[in-house]
C-alpha cells in the first residue's frame, strides 16, 4: 500500500518547474531515477533506494555526465549531493538543506564550492535575493531547520563535519557515469532534518528530499570556467542559480525506532569485535517491552577468557574456545552458537589507468573494482613488509622485490584486470589491527596451511624472483599478532627523527577502525614532516584523493558491510578463489571440524569443498552457569534465545541481522537453543555423556598413550602454541597429534563434526581417561622387562628406549 | 591517532549478500511498519561530537557503542589532548577530554582557556603504566619492578642499560641483560605524557628539571604534554597510545620501554611494570590499586577555580596503603556550560544523557576493558558538573540509582574495600613473585634461586599453582620428548621435576646481543613467539585450590615419569640380571 502511495508521489512530481525532474523509471524495489535539465539534460541520476529508509548508506548512480575535470581534483563537472527536508510537495527549499557542514575541513573545489556562502567576488550570482549589490561581508544562505530555528551563520548547531552527510564533490568518470554511497540520515542523525520521525496525528513518519546539484562548466553569471585554480567552479550549489540545476528524489523513511530507557542497569556481555554489528543492531529491540537492557564491550580474547574463568563470568563471547585444560573441572562452560560471519580482507580499489593504457580502460578511471583474488602467499607478502613500498623504496635488500602488490606477477596473473593500471602509492600491505586475537590467528592459520606461503615465509623465492622481507624470514605461522618488524628508518630532511615504519604505516585499534580507513581512503599513514607543527612531527598524510583509493583491511564481513567495503576474494584449499557469501560460508561452517571441546567447531581452511569461503567465524556466546544468580541466568539465556530467533532475520530493522552475517544454519539455532535451557537452568551437574563420547574416550586415550611413543615429529614444528591442533584436527589418525596429553577432562574431541547436539560439554568420566590411559600405559611398561625376563626374543635396549620416550 | 563515528548501516554495497533476501524483506518491513505503530519511547537526542585523549578513548568507544541503544549519537576522534582541547577552544567540537587542564606552560607556550565557558568533569579512572619489552637469554621478561626514582632515571636518560645495578636492586630475582634501554615516548601532545612527567616532575624534581634543561626546555620544566627529546639520546618517539606500544610490542625492539595507558598493554599481550609504591611493595595498575590510590586524590573543590575537579596527585604518589599504583589518574571531560559556539540546549540533552550514563553505569566496563572505575567522590562531583550542562534533564541524575561498581548504594567504596593486597613476593627486598603482568599475565618468569620465599625454585612455585601450567608444558614435552633432547615439563603439574631433567641438556649459551650469559633451558624455538617462557597460562582464579585435577595431574605425571624413566631403568638392571645369570 505505501510501496504504492510512494510511486504516486514520485510521478506527482514529474511537471515541477525547473527542478529536474520526470521519474522515468522505477528500477524494481524503490529505486528511482531522474532526469536532468538544460545543459544537464542528458544527466539521469539513480537512487537505489527510496522507501522505508533507515540510517544506511544508499547508492546514488549517474550516467550522462560531463567528466569531472581534472581527473582527482574538482574543477570542473561534478555533482553534489545533500539530504533535505521539506513539506512542499515541490521538493525542499534551499534553507532545508544539510550542505557546508564540510567547509572548514574540506579542501578540494573551488572556494565556496563547498559552503553555503551566497556572494563572491568578484563573481556575483545576479539571480540572488540575499545579496544586494555592492554588499559587503559574508552572507550566507541561511539554515531551517524543521525544528523552527534558522541560523543565518556558516556553522550551525545542527551539522558540522563530524556529522553531515553531504557529499560536495560527487565525480563524474570518463564515460559519464558515477557512483556515490550516500548517508541517508535519520532524526537521530540529523536533528535539523527531522527525518523518519512519527509526527502525532500523522500516518507516516516525516518524509524527506535528496538533492542533487549538478555543476558543469558555467558559473552563476555564466562565464565558462576552465581547470585552472584562478578560474574553476567558485560558487557553492546553494546560490540561486546553481540551485535551479537541481534535481529532487523524494525520501520515505521507516519510523524512527524505540530506544531503551536510558539509566536502567545493563546486563554485561564482552567479547570479540565479529559479533559488535549484530550486538549492537540487537540492543535496542532486546529492551522493548521492558526486557533488560544489555551492555557490550569489545575486549582482547584473552581478556575475555580471564573474565570467563574468574567469579564473575557474565556472558562472554568468542569463536575459539578456553583451552579445556585451563578449565578447573568444577566450571561447566556453556557454549551457545549465536552467529555466523567470516573475516575478510576488504578493499576499496579505484581503477587507475596506467599513462600508457587505452582509452577503453581510462574511461574507467575512479572506478570502484569489485573483485581481487588473493593467494595465501600474497597475503604472506602483504603481511611481510616483503614489498618495497611497505619499507621505503631505498630499503636495498628489497631492491629485486616488486614495489608493490599490483607490480607483482604473481598478482597480475590472476588479477589480470589490474595490468594496465598504477597506483599513485601501491597496495604493499594490508592496514592490520594492534595486538593480539583470535582472528590473527585464524587468518596466519590459513596462510600458513599453504605450501606456497610456508615456503616462502621459510626464505624460498616464488618463481619470479621475489624473496620474503629478510627480517621476517622464518617467521612462524602460529601466531596471533601481526609483526612490523623491518627496523628501516628514512631519514627526512629538516627532521631531528628518523621516519619508520609505524609512522608510515600505522596500525590500527581494531577491525572498526581499519574498515573506516579504508572507506574513507585514509592510510593514516604520516610521512611528511611538519616543522610547523607544535611541536614539529610528521603529519598526517592527507587522504587519498577521491578516485584514487587503493587500501585494504583486515576486517569481518559485517564490519566490511557497514563501511561500504568489498571483500577479497581469497583460494580455498582446491585452489579456487571465494569471496565470503552466504553460500561459500554455509559451505565453510559444513567443512568447519571439531575443536576439542564438544559442541564447538573450528575453521577447516583444509577443506577441499570448492565452494567453501577459509575464513568463517562462528561466534559462540559463552557462560558459566552455575556462577549466575537466577536474574541474570534468565536474561543472558533470553538473548540466546533472541539472538537465535528474531536476530537471525537479515533486515535493516532494529533487531535483525544486519548486512555482513549469515543467518545462523537450522542445526546451530537447535543446539544454541538447548544451551539456553541449560544456562536458563543454571546446569551445575556435569551430564553424564551420552554415545557420543565414546569416540571422545577413544581419542582421548589413544592421544595420551601415543604421546610418550610418537610425539617427536609434532615437536619438530617448535611452535610454542597449538599447531598441532591443526594437525590433529584435519589428520585425526597421525599418532601423538594430540595437543595435551596429560591434561585431564580435555581429552574427548567431538568427533561428530558440526552438527553434533550433544548436550553434555564434556568432562564426565573423561577426566579420568587420560590417568587410566598412563596407568594402563605404566601397567604396559612395567610388563615390558616382565616380558622381557620371560625370555622371549632378546631386542636390543635401543628400543625399548625408543619406545618409551 | 584512532578516530570513531558513529556510522550508518550498509543498505546496498554488498549484493553478494543481500541481493537475493532483500525484496521479501522489503516486503515484509513495509507492512509491519505500517501496522505496527511504535510505542512511545522515543526520547530525542541530537547527535553530538568530541575529540581527544587517547588515554580514555577505549573507555569511550565501548560507552559510544552502547548508547546507540539509547538513541544517543556521539562521534569521538582520538586525536590526542592537546588536539582535543584545540578543537573545543575554537568550537570545532562539543566537548573535549583530557588529562590536564587548560593553562599550562609547555615548551614556552600557554595553552590558552578558550572563551566559551566551559568545565571539567571527570569521566574514568587508570593508571599510567610502562609497557616493555624484555628478554632473558630468549624467554620474555613479565615480572619487571621498578622504583618511580629509576622509572624517572629511565626516561631522562641517565639510567642506559638494564644490567644496570639500581634496577637490579629492584629485581632481585632477575639477572638482567646488558642491553641498552629504549625509552619510547609520545611524538604528539599526549596527556599520557602529561602524567607521566607529572609524576617525575613532582617526585624527582631535580632529575627531571636537569633533563628539561639538557633537552633545551625552561626549568622547571613541570610536567609537560610533549615530551621533550633529546637528539641522538637513543629516545624514540612516535605518535599516538597505538604508536608507542606498537612500537614496543615488535620482536626487535627488545629493550624498549613507553608510558601507555593499562588496557594497551593488555590488547598488545604485553607485560607491565610493578612500581614501587611509598609503602614498599611493587604493585601492578589493576582497577583495584589505582582506585586504592586514587582514594588519595586531593580534588581541587573550589568551584571558583579554573581548575576546578582537576587532581592533585601529589597525595596518590605517596599514598601510603600498600596497595596503591602511584601513577593512578582520571581522565576528565572539557564540557561546556553556556551555549556558545554551535552548542545548544538540544546538544546539552545528550551530552548529559551520555554523561550519566557513563559516570555511573558505564563505569561497570572499566574493569574489563584496563580501566578503573571512579569512585564516589568523583562521581558526585562529576554528576554536580554534569548538571551545569545547558539543556540537561537534571531530573533524571540520580545517585542512587547510579550502577558504579565502586560503591554501594550507601557510598562505601565496594572495590577499595575488597581489592586485594599484594603478596609478600612483591614487597621490596629479596624476594620477587613470579607472576607475569598486564597483556602478558599469564606468562609467568622465572626468578633466580634464593628470590622467591620458599626458597625454591621459581619454575616450581609457577607450577604448584596453576593447574594449567602443568598441561600446557606436557603438551609441549611431547614434542621435545620425541626428539629424545629432554623430557623438561613432562612432570606434569611439578615443574620443578621438569626443570630438574631440563638442566642437564640445555648447555650454557652466550646471548649474541648482550654477550651475557643465557639462562639455562632458554627454549629459543621457532621465531617471534617461540620465546614465551614457559607457555604456561596461569588462571587467574586465586581461589582454586587443589582439586581433584591436580591430584590426578600429579597422579599422571608421575605416572608419565615413570613410564619415562622406569623402563630403561628396569631393563637396564634386569638386563644386567640376566648378563649375569
Amino acid at each position: 500500500m505505501s510501496a504504492l502511495l510512494g510511486l504516486a508521489g514520485i510521478i506527482g512530481l514529474a511537471p515541477v518547474g525547473t527542478v529536474g525532474s520526470a521519474a522515468i523509471a522505477s528500477t524494481g524495489g524503490s529505486a528511482v531515477t531522474i532526469q536532468g535539465t538544460g545543459e544537464f539534460a542528458g544527466l539521469a541520476v539513480t537512487v537505489a533506494q527510496t522507501r522505508n529508509l533507515v540510517n544506511q548508506v544508499v547508492s546514488v548512480s549517474w550516467s550522462g555526465g560531463k567528466p569531472t575535470q581534472p581527473s582527482g581534483a574538482f574543477s570542473l563537472d561534478y555533482l553534489q549531493i545533500m539530504q533535505c527536508w521539506g513539506y512542499d510537495a515541490a521538493g525542499p527549499d534551499r534553507t532545508q538543506c544539510e550542505f557546508g557542514g564540510r567547509a572548514t575541513f574540506e579542501t578540494r573545489g573551488g572556494d565556496y564550492t563547498r559552503t553555503r556562502q551566497a556572494n563572491y567576488s568578484p563573481l556575483f550570482d545576479p539571480n540572488e535575493p540575499l545579496v544586494p549589490p555592492g554588499s559587503t561581508g559574508s552572507v550566507f544562505v541561511p539554515f531551517k531547520s524543521v525544528t523552527g530555528k534558522t541560523i543565518s551563520d556558516n556553522t550551525n548547531e545542527f551539522f558540522d563535519a563530524n556529522t553531515t552527510n553531504e557529499i560536495p564533490f560527487g565525480r563524474t568518470k570518463g564515460d559519464g557515469t558515477g557512483e556515490e554511497f550516500f548517508e541517508v540520515q535519520t532524526q537521530r542523525e540529523a536533528p535539523g532534518l527531522g527525518c523518519g520521525q512519527i509526527l502525532a496525528g500523522e500516518p507516516a513518519p516525516r518524509k524527506c528530499w535528496l538533492v542533487m546539484v549538478p555543476r558543469g562548466i558555467h558559473e552563476v553569471d555564466g562565464s565558462v570556467r576552465d581547470t585552472s585554480n584562478s578560474n574553476q567552479l567558485i560558487s557553492s550549489p546553494l546560490s540561486t542559480t546553481n540551485w535551479a540545476h537541481r534535481l529532487v528524489v523524494p525520501l520515505d523513511f521507516a519510523p524512527v525506532g524505540n530506544v531503551c530507557p536510558i539509566g536502567s542497569s545493563e546486563r554485561r556481555t564482552v567479547g570479540l569485535e565479529s559479533i559488535a554489528e549484530a550486538v549492537t543492531r540487537w540492543q535496542p529491540a532486546l529492551c522493548t517491552g521492558g526486557g533488560p537492557v544489555y551492555g557490550y564491550a569489545e575486549v582482547p580474547d584473552s581478556v575475555a577468557r580471564r573474565q570467563l574463568l574468574g567469579t564473575q563470568p557474565g556472558m562472554v563471547f568468542m569463536s575459539t574456545p578456553v583451552d579445556p585444560a585451563q578449565v578447573p573441572p568444577t566450571k561447566r562452560l556453556v557454549y551457545a552458537p549465536i552467529s555466523l560471519s567470516g573475516l575478510s580482507l576488504s578493499f576499496v580499489v579505484e581503477s587507475q589507468s596506467a599513462a600508457n593504457a587505452p582509452a577503453a580502460i581510462k574511461v574507467h578511471d575512479g572506478e570502484r573494482l569489485t573483485s581481487l583474488n588473493l593467494t595465501p602467499r600474497l597475503v604472506a607478502k602483504l603481511l611481510t613488509q616483503s614489498y618495497r613500498l611497505a619499507v621505503d623504496g631505498d630499503a636495498g635488500y628489497l631492491k629485486d622485490n616488486p614495489a608493490d602488490m599490483t607490480k607483482d606477477p604473481e598478482f597480475l596473473a590472476i588479477n589480470p584486470a589490474f595490468r594496465q593500471l598504477s597506483f599513485t602509492r601501491g597496495i604493499p600491505d594490508i592496514i592490520t589491527p594492534a595486538g593480539l586475537s583470535d582472528a590473527n590467528k585464524q587468518l596466519w592459520e590459513w596462510v600458513g596451511t599453504d605450501a606456497e606461503a610456508r615456503n616462502f615465509l621459510a626464505g624460498a623465492p616464488d618463481k619470479w624472483g621475489m624473496r620474503i622481507n629478510p627480517f621476517y624470514q622464518g617467521q612462524s605461522t602460529s601466531r596471533e599478532d601481526f609483526p612490523k618488524q623491518d627496523p628501516y628508518c628514512r631519514k627526512v630532511v629538516g627532521a631531528p627523527t628518523r621516519l619508520c615504519a609505524l609512522d608510515a604505516h600505522p596500525y590500527v585499534s581494531d577491525f572498526h577502525e581499519g574498515s573506516r580507513a579504508v572507506g574513507r581512503a585514509d592510510s593514516l599513514g604520516r610521512t611528511a614532516w611538519d616543522p610547523l607543527a607544535v611541536p614539529p612531527a610528521f603529519k598526517r598524510l592527507t587522504p587519498i584523493p577521491g578516485g584514487q583509493n587503493a587500501l585494504i583491511a583486515l576486517t569481518d564481513t559485517a564490519t566490511s558491510a557497514r563501511y561500504g567495503l568489498t571483500p577479497a576474494r581469497l583460494r580455498n584449499a582446491s585452489g579456487v578463489f571465494v569471496a565470503p557469501t552466504t553460500s561459500s560460508l554455509t559451505a565453510a561452517y559444513q567443512s568447519m571440524g571439531p575443536s576439542g571441546v564438544v559442541g564447538v567447531i573450528k575453521p577447516n581452511p583444509l577443506s577441499r569443498v570448492r565452494s567453501a569461503y577459509p575464513l568463517p567465524t562462528v561466534s559462540y556466546a559463552v557462560t558459566i552457569p552455575a556462577l549466575l544468580d537466577a536474574r541474570s541466568a534468565k536474561d543472558y539465556a533470553n538473548l540466546v534465545r533472541f539472538a537465535i530467533g528474531k536476530g537471525q532475520q537479515p533486515g535493516t530493522d532494529p533487531g535483525q541481522l544486519p548486512d555482513g552475517y549469515v543467518p545462523l544454519p537450522r542445526s546451530l539455532k537447535a543446539l544454541a537453543a538447548i544451551k539456553a535451557t541449560d544456562i536458563e537452568n543454571r546446569v551445575t551437574a556435569v551430564v553424564p555423556s551420552t554415545t557420543g563420547n565414546s569416540p571422545g574416550t577413544g581419542s582421548g586415550s589413544g592421544g595420551g598413550g601415543q604421546s610418550s611413543g610418537g610425539g617427536g615429529s609434532p615437536g619438530s614444528s617448535g611452535g610454542s602454541t597449538g599447531g598441532s591442533t591443526t594437525t590433529g584436527v584435519t589428520n585425526p589418525t597421525q599418532p601423538g597429534s594430540a595437543p595435551k596429553p596429560a591434561a585431564p577432562g580435555s581429552s574427548p574431541t567431538d568427533a561428530s563434526g558440526p552438527r553434533a547436539l550433544t548436550p553434555a560439554d564434556l568432562v564426565g568420566a573423561a577426566r579420568y581417561t587420560v590417568a587410566f590411559a598412563l596407568l594402563l600405559g605404566a601397567l604396559a611398561a612395567g610388563l615390558v622387562p616382565v616380558m622381557r625376563r620371560k625370555g622371549d626374543a632378546l631386542r636390543p635396549m635401543k628400543h625399548v628406549a625408543v619406545q618409551h620416550n | 591517532m584512532t578516530v570513531h563515528e558513529v556510522h550508518p548501516r550498509v543498505g546496498r554495497s554488498q549484493p553478494s549478500l543481500r541481493r537475493l533476501r532483500s525484496l521479501s524483506v522489503a516486503v515484509l518491513v513495509v507492512l509491519a511498519s505500517a501496522l505496527v505503530l511504535p510505542d512511545a519511547n522515543a526520547e530525542t537526542y541530537v547527535p553530538i561530537s568530541g575529540a581527544g585523549s587517547t588515554w580514555s578513548q577505549n573507555a569511550l568507544d565501548q560507552w559510544r557503542r552502547n548508547v546507540n541503544q539509547y538513541g544517543l549519537r556521539v562521534n569521538y576522534q582520538g586525536t590526542g589532548s592537546s588536539d582535543g582541547r584545540n578543537q573545543f577552544r575554537n568550537g570545532t567540537v562539543d566537548f573535549a577530554v583530557t588529562e590536564i587542564p587548560y593553562g599550562l606552560k609547555d615548551g614556552g607556550v600557554v595553552d590558552q582557556p578558550p572563551q566559551r565557558p566551559f568545565a571539567y568533569m571527570p569521566i574514568v579512572a587508570g593508571g599510567t603504566s610502562f609497557m616493555y619489552n624484555l628478554k632473558i637469554g630468549g624467554r620474555r621478561v613479565t615480572n619487571l619492578r621498578l622504583s618511580g626514582e629509576n622509572l624517572t632515571k629511565i626516561f631522562t636518560g641517565v639510567l642506559k642499560k638494564w644490567s644496570d645495578p639500581a634496577i637490579k636492586a629492584d629485581n632481585p630475582g632477575l639477572t638482567l641483560p646488558a642491553r641498552q634501554i629504549v625509552p619510547v615516548v609520545r611524538s604528539d601532545g599526549s596527556g599520557t605524557t602529561a602524567q607521566a612527567t607529572s609524576f617525575f616532575s613532582k617526585k624527582y624534581a631535580s632529575l627531571w628539571d636537569s633533563y628539561c634543561a639538557r633537552a633545551g626546555r625552561p626549568t622547571p620544566c613541570g610536567s609537560t604534554s610533549f615530551f621533550p627529546v633529546i637528539p641522538g639520546s637513543g629516545f624514540t618517539a612516535q605518535s599516538g597510545s597505538l604508536g608507542v606500544s606498537g612500537y614496543v610490542s615488535q620482536g626487535q625492539n627488545e629493550g624498549t620501554i613507553t608510558y601507555v595507558e593499562y588496557s594497551y598493554a593488555l590488547n598488545a599481550g604485553f607485560p607491565v611494570v610493578k612500581v614501587l609504591n611509598n609503602a614498599g611493595y611493587y604493585v601492578e595498575p589493576t582497577s583495584n590499586s589505582v582506585a586504592v590510590a586514587l582514594l588519595a586524590a586531593q580534588i581541587d573543590e573550589n568551584p571558583s577555580s579554573s581548575t576546578y575537579l582537576t587532581p592533585n596527585l601529589i597525595p596518590v604518589y605517596n599514598n601510603a596503603d600498600r596497595r596503591t599504583y602511584p601513577l593512578s589518574s582520571y581522565s576528565y571531560m572539557v564540557i561546556p556550560t553556556g551555549t556558545t559556539n554551535t552548542f545548544s540546549v538540544d546538544k546539552g540533552k545528550t551530552l548529559g544523557a551520555f554523561a550519566y550514563y557513563f559516570l555511573c553505569e558505564g563505569q561497570q566496563q572499566a574493569p574489563v576493558l584496563g580501566y578503573s572505575p571512579l569512585p564516589i567522590n568523583l562521581v558526585q562531583a562529576g554528576l554536580k558538573q554534569v548538571r551545569r550542562i545547558p539543556g540537561v534533564q537534571a531530573q533524571s541524575i540520580d545517585i542512587r540509582k547510579c550502577n558504579n561498581p565502586t560503591f554501594s548504594s550507601s557510598g562505601v567504596n565496594t572495590l577499595a574495600k575488597t581489592a586485594p593486597y599484594p603478596t609478600a613476593c612483591d614487597r621490596q627486598g629479596r624476594y620477587q613473585c613470579t607472576a607475569g603482568t598486564g597483556g602478558a599475565a599469564s606468562t609467568p618468569t622465572s626468578v633466580n634461586a634464593g628470590a622467591t620465599p620458599g626458597g625454591t625454585s621459581s619454575a616450581g612455585s609457577s607450577g604448584g599453582n596453576s593447574s594449567s601450567g602443568g598441561t600446557a608444558g606436557a603438551g609441549k614435552s611431547n614434542g621435545t620428548g620425541g626428539g629424545g633432547s629432554n623430557g623438561t615439563t613432562a612432570g606434569g603439574g611439578t615443574g620443578r621435576t621438569g626443570v630438574g631433567t631440563a638442566g642437564g641438556t640445555t648447555g650454557t649459551t652466550i646471548d649474541p646481543d648482550t654477550g651475557q650469559v643465557v639462562q639455562q633451558g632458554a627454549n629459543t624455538s621457532g621465531g617471534g613467539d617461540g620465546s614465551v617462557v614457559a607457555a604456561v597460562p596461569v588462571t587467574t582464579d586465586a581461589a582454586s585450590g587443589w582439586h581433584t585435577q591436580q591430584s590426578l595431574m600429579l597422579i599422571a605425571a608421575l605416572l608419565l615419569l615413570g613410564m619415562v624413566i622406569g623402563p630403561p631403568l628396569f631393563a637396564r638392571r634386569m638386563q644386567s640380571q640376566g648378563g649375569s645369570n
